[in-house]
């Protein structure tokens, strides 16, 4: 169907702009896949052969090669570590909050809300100064709380809004149906509120891992030598060497997060909240 | 810290020229940033809003970079600005350059990383208020023998207008808070706010002005987003939706 308001030549002139914008942005994406495959020492254009040497390269960092950076693997064993520590609590935390939220009336509710989607709403960098700050008041808080503490405050906030919009859609009359049944308040909740909003928890604890696992900012102002995330392990990597043998780490990196991503819709159909599918 | 209450860093925050440089740098480097994207950004949340089917395919490409991991993506601007990057060689190959030029760690690359970062950021809100801009208003300027340029100058343009204030003060609130683009591709020659920021907590260990910076930071990029959601929340009650 062709709109009228505009022509056909106004709608191809449209099409053709997305192609060039989307190119556009996919290309560091496309970039870094072709550079992971370059033969030769330093990433240049055209690339001048195929090769999968920066894989081996990459290997060569894993296993704390001679001239590499060491601890990578450790890196990439903390992120995960703190990832997952990360999405169980924001979810634990998450989930209750936005219930208490969404199905109480009470002083402060709106203030309470808002507080929660706060860190949403401050420059992550102002989180990592603050956090900074108040852990040098409080005292020794070793490392691994430190970052634990960072990440459930940017975290947080993605479960309460995912778990919130899925708390919308529920009939609280199925909530009344159960409780006149004879179920009480706890056993209601386990058995109706959780399994309908399943796929609001699935969707804000996949947020919750992508988020922690990337954050950059935050763990920037609270890391430390022995216990480093991976985008910081990245950062310290990029400032002495650029070779493409990061390329290879990129690549596998983003290849595994789609398939996480591609996995979990299949499985939980989280298109639908993401706005992703209608 | 200091034991005491003062607003000594408050003044320094205020007087200090190395503090106004970074200021007016970041705000150069923002409006920049916010112009570019609105300008790019405009035909693309037409396109996403009128694209029917495609539209949540679009949508999932305009939220791919977003997924990938901030210091991958400007790894990626480094591969592409280097001296062997491919900026060099189409310029240099195209004969429009002479040799390579210094791209890499500029105010320039920067931008670069900046513009391609927040375009999803302008396109969004944009994207969901022409969405709701009623299609029977184009049909009966087209109807009135309206071309389609003067359909969208009286139409489309107009009625847009609260996307593009929510997109613009989104993005520029984005811009002034980015933390690691100036941070990994400034290498050290882009001195913004949020550079001097953690050069505060660093390097000159002044934890008060670091301190302060932040709250300065928080207040502006705060009341930008207060106008960003006022304007969509706006549209909603205009709309209905």
């Amino acid at each position: 169907m062709r709109y009228a308001g505009e022509g056909r030549s106004g709608s191809r002139l449209l099409g053709g702009y997305l192609v060039l914008f989307f190119l556009y942005l996919e290309a560091p994406i496309i970039i870094i896949f072709l550079a992971s495959f370059n033969d030769g020492p330093t990433v240049r254009f055209p690339p001048v052969g195929l090769s999968l040497q920066w894989y081996e390269e990459l290997l060569h960092i894993a296993r704390d090669g001679s001239g590499t950076k060491p601890g990578l693997v450790k890196a990439l064993w903390t992120s995960a570590w703190l990832g997952v520590v990360s999405m169980v609590g924001a979810v634990f935390a998450g989930v209750l909050a936005a219930y208490g939220i969404q199905r109480y009336r009470f002083g402060g509710r709106a203030i309470l809300r808002q507080a929660l989607l706060l860190p949403l709403l401050f420059p992550q960098i102002v989180t990592g100064i603050g956090l900074l700050l108040w852990f040098s008041q409080v005292g020794s808080v070793p490392t691994w709380a430190r970052l634990l503490i960072g990440h459930l405050i940017i975290t947080l906030p993605y479960v309460v809004v995912t778990v919130s919009a899925s708390l919308q859609t529920l009939d609280p009359r199925l909530e009344e149906a159960a409780m006149n049944l004879g179920a009480n308040r706890i056993a209601t909740f386990w058995h109706i509120t959780i399994p309908s909003i399943r796929s609001g928890i699935v969707s804000g604890a996949i947020f919750a891992w992508l988020i922690s696992f990337s954050n950059f900012t935050v763990s920037f102002f609270l890391y430390s030598g022995e216990l480093t995330p991976l985008p910081t392990w990245l950062y310290e990597y990029l400032q002495h060497f650029l070779d493409p043998s990061i390329a290879a780490l990129s690549t596998l990196l983003i290849i595994s997060t789609f398939l996480v991503l591609a996995i979990a819709n299949r499985l939980f159909a989280l298109g639908r909240l993401a706005g992703l599918r209608k | 810290m200091q034991p005491n209450w003062t607003l000594n860093a408050y003044s320094t925050l205020l007087t200090d020229p190395v503090v106004l440089t970074a200021f007016l740098t970041t705000l150069r480097i923002s409006l920049i940033v916010t112009a570019v994207c609105l300008v790019i950004g405009y035909p693309v949340a037409v396109g996403i809003a009128r694209a029917g089917r495609w539209r949540p395919f679009l949508i999932f490409l305009l939220i791919t970079p977003m997924l990938t991991d901030v210091l991958i993506r400007a790894y990626g601007w480094i591969v592409m600005l280097g001296q062997n990057g491919l900026i060099n060689v189409l310029m240099t190959s195209l004969g429009l350059w002479e040799r390579p030029h210094q791209l890499l760690y500029t105010e320039l690359s920067v931008i670069l990383e900046l513009i391609h970062e927040l375009c999803p950021f302008m396109v969004l809100p944009i994207a969901s208020v022409v969405e709701r801009i009623n299609p029977a208003l184009r049909e009966a300027a087209m109807n009135l023998k309206a071309g389609p340029v003067r359909t969208f100058l009286h139409i489309t343009l107009p009625l847009s207008i609260p996307g593009i204030i929510a997109g613009t003060f989104l993005t520029f609130a984005l811009a002034m808070s980015a933390f690691v683009a100036p941070l990994v591709l400034g290498g050290g020659n882009v001195i913004t706010m949020t550079v001097l920021m953690r050069q505060s907590m660093f390097t000159t260990l002044n934890w008060p002005l670091g301190a302060a910076q932040s709250v300065a930071l928080v207040l502006l990029v705060v009341a930008m987003l207060a106008v960003y959601r006022r304007q969509l929340a706006d549209t909603d009650k205009a709309i209905g939706g």
